[in-house]
């Protein structure tokens, strides 16, 4: 662009941007754009996850009066929260000490360690599946090396460690920022009365971060609840909620599909809301003290034997499952798929274009997300619509990612069929903007209230309007925070598995199309389906490292 | 004409009333001082003043005109926050000239008033540095300059020296009225020290839960304080509790617990009234064991206190009341010892006297 | 009951020395204050005697113990902290109580021994209260009743007063001070306010870029400070510069130049020499122009203090003066504009050699200089 052009383009932005600075000056006019933000969400994102599943209540009946359909269907329901509730507490257990290590201890292997944490959360889950499921029960993975024909056969102690493992990265991300952003000080009171390590740790530290671990046990049991992908590779014949609603759609059984998904969607808010109501009155045990075990736990050795279980549980668990999707990729890139892959042919015709969908989705959905939730995210941040309603409003953007996805993706295609003949591609959009939405406006919201208020006063009693103060003092402020934002949703986006499965019967996202592949592994082979799983983990990893380096740039 | 003038205003935050049916005047160029204890509702003043907060009750008016519907940014006035607010992300220069080029006013000459106001605070050489790298002396100036380069008239400034170390709040509070008043501004200045107002007050406002005890310039609050809240808070007093027992042509006695009597030159009271006496710890003279005169009040000294030019010396008297006196160290006869027996004295003229408040001294005058 | 000493304590952050090599002896029941600028190392050096920090060299003894390689939990200290970090989710009493609970005290023990801090510190009836509810002078309070109840002979003050109002500052310190005396303890009490130390403090010591400058009674340090640097941070002064003209057995002449002249009792400094001369301003004695000698100027400003006034004279040579005088029946009163004449008595002028870096680095007293 010439330099004319350039001042000209200039010139039109700021009379823009003054335009309107000078719009927002008008309370209505802020209303109003406050006011639909509000609306869109409600509208468009809450209720039709709650609603849609209610509109097809007949089918529920029926299905209530088959016997043999609610045996299955009792069984798939429990299976899903004793396998949620179990892999939470696994996931506490083992994930807060690695947080721990991770952000007490010194030494270049700790970010080595803090890296390979992220592992399980870079690959999109389905290939963890494959990962999980070639490690612990293929003839190349530790069942092979022990001799035994299936250490773990796919079923539910497969899937408990393949929930396991992909939950276990969210929660050491969640509890190293909690660790971090938690001021030393209290332990350090604690120690100079008297109380060693162990004893500051328990009476003060954990009580005071019970709301993060609180938060963290949710979040563990939500996805444990929603993951599809990977637990159908895994499941075997066995089916908890969410592989029971894939095949019922599969076989066309509309019935026991809605049930399954409207029990999900009830117990699992319930359960939610319970938890978030009673967990801050669960008090851990802080007033008694062992003075003799606790100094002892609090030895030097007692804490190198805790980070050692710590790092054995990791790789063992976590980290060499997750990494074992390496060798049959590698297989495929030296054993002639490659050029298969890249000329486009046969199979791979239909990778590429599963591909573009996923990321074309993805890119809707993220800016959809960005246009709406960033007005939600300063009403939430900024208490525009007073206490208690900001609470609630606060609680309800968690909604989407409560509901288990494969339930959700079920009540919105019912919903919006019953508007006449949505193209699958756009419910899909609706789909993926739905679930995403809170991990857009969420993470914004707490970027936002970072942002000291007394900035943006200053700012408007030295003349600037709402929309300047914004503009100029805010958006600059967090402009990282929108940006790994926006790659978290699209990464999400792209892996997303449970909700498509149940929206799209022709169209597939490149998860949905793996997840054939895998399951009809004999048909593509192992070096095709490696070959797939390499390409998708390369564009997540690319994704990711943006955030990495985005937030690093933040601090 | 007044600058700006408040009209029976009160703020509510949900029960609570943070003003309370306020009327103050602030005049044009003066630099006004709102002194009072933190929760007395100074900030809340100073945010509706700026337009950051609407009051429930009452008015605000800025030069004759009703402002209580006016937004923030369209009055003309500079907000100062204690912790400063100054925009990270913005170096020294751009946060001066946000406030001129909010207001539409030509860049060029947005540059100009920064860069001149920049030369006033002694800042104009850090024009690019970024608050973080500067020290909190120089952050406050930043803030000051931002202030007063955006052209408006009314300064409102919250606690500003609060966030700088004790010496060197000191040494700025002379230079920041200089600054101010050498603009010709007008400037409302929050603080809780009693002693920075004296200093660079035309005149102070006392707050105490939302509502003013006294209105007037520093020598007029510390001499004739209106009750006893404001003799405590301001300057260092002595209170004594006791009963009129004799009042005559000139004076009255008043006497204390334990017996002890004190002669004042107030009339206005009746025999039997019960009273609180207030003397200024600087009025309060340390004469030797045995001394005779008027006012003398026989007692032990309990501490010593070195305050640098002065020596406070704390006396619990024969009766149990505890008073202090300050002595300057320059003229202090004889370094005095602790457990040495003394006699304070005062001259009649120096007390004042109030009526014992109905819930008590400890909890009338209380700070915490 | 605790003796402290230091010994070439020192602590390094990559390039830069946050703490030079500071060595001091603290006697049994002794009150030291340490004062210094934000950022000259007073904190790392309380943090580093705590156990809080390590130190890269020097050691600490407590009672001719060495502690360096013990953690603060080993130290039997008590640490009152800046913000208080008083547990929030522990009431009053749970947060006096938590020293002696995790020392295994019994549960008589503990109990008397709260109760009686919370009475001496007059905050019984609030013990149910949560630190949220409390108001700043009362969780200083409870921070203070807490590293008192475990028994801890050495106690640290970090800033222990800097968030609450000056009145309540004011009253609080000697509360504090009283308490800290009544149980016969030793404390060492960090503060940028050098009126709260002074007051209260049996030796001060004057801290910047992590070195000790001064150390010495309060007194001494107001009165006869060592270093320009502590004479303008302990309190005002006014301070001129001027070479040493003559100097006899009792006496030094400095001649500010412009016919200024002052005499001083000092004779530490050669003829000849650059020097500085320092006055408080309370030491100056101001009169209507007599016609005698003195610095001659006239009055350009003045401020009510309260109890004093202080004036502002600007000097017919050059510079200013700033003159203190308390409100006594004898103190005679100026206007703006008069022509005084000002004397200080000899004794009352300090002497420096002129600082290398220049006059004005070393009386910043952000101690940048």
């Amino acid at each position: 662009m010439t330099s004319n052009m350039r001042t000209e383009t200039r010139r039109l932005v700021e009379g823009a941007l003054a335009r309107l600075d000078a719009l927002s000056a008008s309370r209505v006019i802020r209303k109003g754009v406050y006011l639909g933000a509000l609306l869109f969400f409600i509208i468009v994102i809450l209720i039709p996850p709650i609603i849609g599943i209610l509109l097809k209540w007949n089918l529920i009946g029926e299905t209530l009066q088959n016997p043999s359909q609610m045996a299955k269907a009792q069984s798939a329901i429990l299976a899903s929260f004793t396998i949620a509730f179990t892999v939470s507490f696994l996931d506490l257990l083992a994930g807060l000490p690695m947080a721990w290590l991770i952000v007490r201890r010194r030494g270049r292997w700790v970010s080595v360690i803090d890296t390979l944490a992220d592992v399980p959360f870079i690959v999109p889950t389905v290939t963890l599946g494959y990962s999980v499921m070639t490690f612990w029960s293929g003839p190349k993975g530790i069942s092979g090396l022990l001799g035994v024909e299936y250490l773990f056969s796919p079923g539910p102690m497969l899937i408990v460690l393949l929930h396991f493992a992909f939950s276990y990265p969210v929660i050491v991300r969640l509890m190293v920022g909690e660790f971090q952003g938690y001021n030393q000080v209290y332990e350090t009171a604690a120690r100079t009365l008297g109380a060693p390590t162990f004893t500051a740790f328990r009476t003060v530290t954990m009580p005071i971060l019970k709301p993060a671990i609180v938060s963290a046990f949710l979040l563990a049991f939500s996805r444990s609840l929603s993951e599809t992908g990977a637990t159908v590779i895994v499941a075997g014949t066995f089916e908890n909620g969410p592989v029971f609603i894939r095949n019922a759609r599969r076989a066309g059984q509309e019935g026991p599909m809605v049930l399954v998904s409207s029990i999900l969607i009830g117990v699992s808010v319930a359960i939610f809301a319970a938890i978030s109501l009673l967990g801050p009155r669960l008090r851990f045990p802080s007033k008694k003290v062992w003075t003799g075990l606790e100094w002892r736990l609090s030895r030097q050795n007692a804490a190198i034997a805790k980070d050692a279980l710590t790092l054995i549980v990791f790789g063992l668990l976590v980290a060499l499952p997750s990494l074992f999707v390496a060798f049959p990729s590698l297989t495929g890139l030296f054993d002639g798929t490659l050029q298969t892959a890249l000329r486009g042919s046969g199979d791979w015709a239909r990778f590429w274009s599963s591909l573009l969908t996923s990321y074309v989705v993805g890119i809707l959905a993220t800016f959809i997300n960005i246009l709406i939730g960033f007005p939600m995210a300063v009403i939430v941040a900024r208490r525009k619509i007073g206490n208690r309603l900001t609470a609630i409003m606060d609680a309800l953007v968690a909604v989407p990612v409560i509901i288990p996805s494969v339930a959700l993706g079920v009540s919105l295609s019912i919903f919006w069929n019953a508007f006449g003949d949505l193209p699958e591609f756009w419910i899909l959009v609706l789909a993926h903007t739905t679930i995403t939405y809170t991990y857009f406006a969420r993470p914004m919201a707490a970027a936002i209230q970072g942002v000291s208020e007394e900035l943006e006063e200053v700012g408007r009693t030295l003349g600037s309007r709402p929309f300047g103060t914004f503009r100029k003092i805010v958006l600059p402020l967090t402009k990282y925070s929108i940006f790994s934002s926006a790659v978290m949703v699209l990464t999400r986006s792209v892996a997303e598995t449970g909700a498509t499965v149940a929206v799209v019967k022709q169209l597939q996202t490149a998860p949905v199309l793996l997840v054939d592949w895998i399951t009809h592994l004999e048909t593509y082979g192992s070096s095709t389906v490696g070959l797939g799983i390499l390409f998708l983990v390369l564009m997540a990893s690319i994704s990711l490292l943006a955030i990495r380096l985005a937030l690093r740039r933040a601090r | 004409m007044p600058e700006v003038r408040l009209v029976e205003v009160s703020k509510r935050f949900r029960r609570i009333k943070a003003i309370d049916d306020l009327n103050l005047e602030i005049r044009n160029a003066e630099y006004l001082c709102v002194l009072g204890p933190t929760g007395s509702g100074k900030t809340t003043l100073l945010r509706l003043i700026a337009g950051l907060l609407q009051p429930d009750e009452g008015e605000i008016v800025m030069d004759g005109r009703r402002v209580n519907d006016l937004p923030a940014e369209e009055r003309d006035v500079a907000y100062m926050p204690q912790q400063y607010a100054l925009f990270p992300h913005m170096t020294v220069l751009d946060n001066v000239t946000f406030g001129p080029l909010s207001r539409g006013r030509d860049p060029a000459e947005s540059l100009r008033a920064a860069l001149d106001v920049l030369k006033l605070v002694r800042l104009d050489e850090r024009a690019d540095a970024f608050p973080n790298e500067l020290s909190g002396g120089m952050q406050q100036r930043v803030a000051l300059a931002r202030g007063l380069a955006s052209g408006a008239k009314l300064m409102l400034l919250d606690e500003p020296l609060a966030a700088l170390d004790a010496r060197l709040r000191v040494e700025l509070r002379y230079r920041l009225k200089s600054m101010v008043k050498s603009m010709g501004l007008t400037a409302l200045h929050v603080t809780h020290d009693q002693r920075e107002a004296m200093i660079v007050a035309d005149r102070i406002v006392v707050l105490r839960t939302g509502r003013c005890e006294q209105v007037g310039t520093p020598f007029h609050v510390y001499q004739r304080p209106d009750n006893l809240f404001v003799a405590n808070f301001v300057g260092d007093t002595n209170f004594l509790e006791g009963t009129v027992s004799k009042i005559d042509s000139t004076g009255a006695f008043v006497e204390l617990r334990g017996g002890l009597n004190v002669r004042v030159q107030e009339t206005s009271f009746l025999a039997d009234e019960r009273v609180v006496l207030t003397i200024r710890q600087e009025s309060t003279s340390v004469k030797a064991h045995g001394w005779e005169g008027i006012n003398a009040l026989p007692g032990a000294i309990q501490a010593i206190r070195f305050l640098g030019d002065s020596l406070r010396i704390e006396i619990r008297l024969a009766n149990g009341d505890e008073v202090g006196a300050r002595v300057p160290l320059a003229r202090a006869e004889t370094y005095p010892r602790v457990n040495e027996k003394v006699v304070v004295s005062f001259k009649p003229p120096d007390v004042s006297v109030y009526s014992t408040p109905l819930r008590g001294l400890a909890k009338e005058i209380e700070v915490i | 009951m605790t003796e402290v000493k230091v010994v070439d304590l020192t602590k390094r952050y990559g390039r830069i020395v946050a703490l030079d090599r500071v060595s001091i002896d603290i006697h049994d029941g002794e009150y030291v204050s340490i004062i210094g600028p934000s950022g000259c190392g007073k904190t790392t050096f309380i943090k580093c005697l705590a156990g809080i920090v390590s130190p890269t060299e020097g050691e600490i003894y407590f009672d001719g113990k060495l502690m360096n390689d013990l953690p603060s939990e080993e130290r039997g200290i008590g640490y009152v902290f800046q913000e208080t970090a008083l547990f929030p989710h522990m009431d009053v009493w749970d947060n006096v109580t938590y020293g002696p609970r995790v020392k295994g005290w019994s549960r008589d023990r503990t109990r008397r021994t709260a109760r009686e801090l919370l009475d001496l510190i007059k905050l019984m009836a609030r013990e149910d209260a949560y630190p949220q509810e409390l108001s700043g002078g009362a969780r200083q309070k409870t921070g203070v009743a807490r590293a008192l109840a475990s028994g801890s002979n050495l106690i640290f003050f970090d800033e222990p007063l800097g968030a609450l109002d000056a009145k309540v500052r004011a009253g609080l310190r000697y509360e504090i001070r009283n308490l800290v005396r009544d149980l016969g303890l030793t404390a060492i009490h960090i503060t940028h306010d050098q009126e709260e130390a002074m007051s209260i403090a049996d030796r001060v010591v004057v801290m910047k870029a992590g070195r000790f400058v001064e150390i010495g009674t309060p007194y001494e340090l107001y009165t006869r400070p060592r270093t320009i640097f502590g004479a303008n941070f302990v309190g005002e002064a006014n301070f001129l510069e001027g070479t040493v003209a003559k100097v006899s057995e009792n006496s030094s002449v400095i001649d500010g130049g412009e016919g200024m002249v002052l005499e001083s009792s000092e004779t530490s400094i050669s003829e000849g020499e650059r020097a500085v001369a320092a006055i408080r301003p309370e030491y100056v004695s101001m009169e209507k122009k007599d016609g005698g000698e003195g610095i001659c100027g006239y009055v350009e400003t003045w401020d009510f203090e309260g109890s004093t006034t202080r004036y502002e004279v600007t000097l017919r040579e050059h510079g200013h003066f700033a003159v203190r005088v308390p409100h006594l029946p004898s103190s005679p009163a100026f206007s703006m504009g008069d022509e005084v004449v000002l004397r200080v008595p000899p004794e009352r002028v300090l002497l420096y050699p002129y600082p290398e870096e220049g006059l004005q680095r070393e009386l910043d007293l952000e101690g940048k200089g």
